[in-house]
């Protein structure tokens, strides 16, 4: 297969926080694929750890970043993360490709970088949240939109899930009994059984 | 009426999600990983073709003007 834009970009931010070596982890739509659902999607959601020590490493690597063209303001990137604000950084070749970066500043954003994992995507090591997080950030309140919810089902569908982790994330989230509600809906063998080992009642 | 029709399409929509993922599962994480890439390459065409078919007078770097007050303007 040749090498096509979402590639060349993808691969272009991932090789280059490497590079700089800034703690990252990849959630959303990117890391679907793996999980189970094949979808398309726009943005490449990226949550970074900064601290006094990464500050200077992000700057580095913003500055490369604009030394290749790609499309942002720097001083909006920092105000931004400094301020737990989302902000997006484009694509020069077709511009519907972005990178949606923000700070890890919640207790959520914390469990999901402590239980990332390294995987192989695009020919490349990348560093991934876990499917326990996916699933507690896409039911967490202000998420829970169709895609969000068959998402999460085909998670259930694909992945063999942690139950004792899960827990830990639908407790932050407190979405512990509308996790339990949906997992009746599904109404599968799988989602049966992790409705079991969460114990769930209702 | 409406919620059961709602609930109905619901169901409808599950079903079919179920259906697909039984065909993803058999694919390895790399298989799948190629299927989201052709994806991705076709909406981005998908996205041009409507381009260049509402600017035909356009270049391809005026289209990436256009793409790009598009696209920047259009964050959520």
């Amino acid at each position: 297969m040749s090498v096509n834009k979402f590639t060349t970009f993808f691969r272009q931010i991932i090789d280059s926080l490497s590079q700089y070596n800034l703690p990252y982890v990849l959630v959303g739509g990117t890391v679907m694929p793996y999980f189970g659902n094949i979808r398309s999607t726009q943005d490449i959601d990226i949550m970074l750890l900064l601290d006094e020590i990464t500050s200077d490493k992000l700057e580095n690597w913003l500055e490369y970043l604009d030394s290749i063209g790609m499309v942002f303001s720097k001083s909006e990137i920092i105000y931004a993360l400094n301020n737990n604000i989302h902000c997006n950084i484009f694509d020069p070749q077709t511009f519907v490709f972005r990178v949606d970066l923000k700070r890890i500043n919640t207790k959520l954003d914390l469990l999901t970088y402590e239980y990332r994992q390294k995987v192989n995507m695009n020919n490349r090591d990348v560093w991934i949240n876990c499917p326990e997080s996916q699933i507690g950030v896409k039911i967490s309140p202000g998420f829970r939109s169709s895609t969000d919810l068959e998402d999460v089902q085909s998670i259930i569908e694909t992945m063999d899930i942690d139950s004792k982790r899960l827990e830990k994330f639908l407790n932050i989230t407190a979405s512990y009994n509308f996790c339990c509600k949906l997992l009746r809906d599904f109404n599968t063998k799988r989602s049966a059984k992790l409705r079991q080992d969460l114990g769930c009642q209702t | 009426m409406k919620q059961y029709s709602h609930s109905k399409r619901l169901k409808e929509r599950r079903e079919m999600l179920l259906k697909s993922l039984e065909l993803t599962k058999q694919l390895t994480p790399n298989q799948r990983y190629d299927a989201f890439l052709e994806l991705q390459e076709a909406m981005i065409e998908t996205y041009f073709q409507g381009l260049r078919a509402r600017n035909p007078e356009l270049t391809h770097s005026e289209l990436l003007v256009v793409a790009k007050k598009e696209q920047m303007g259009n964050v959520s």
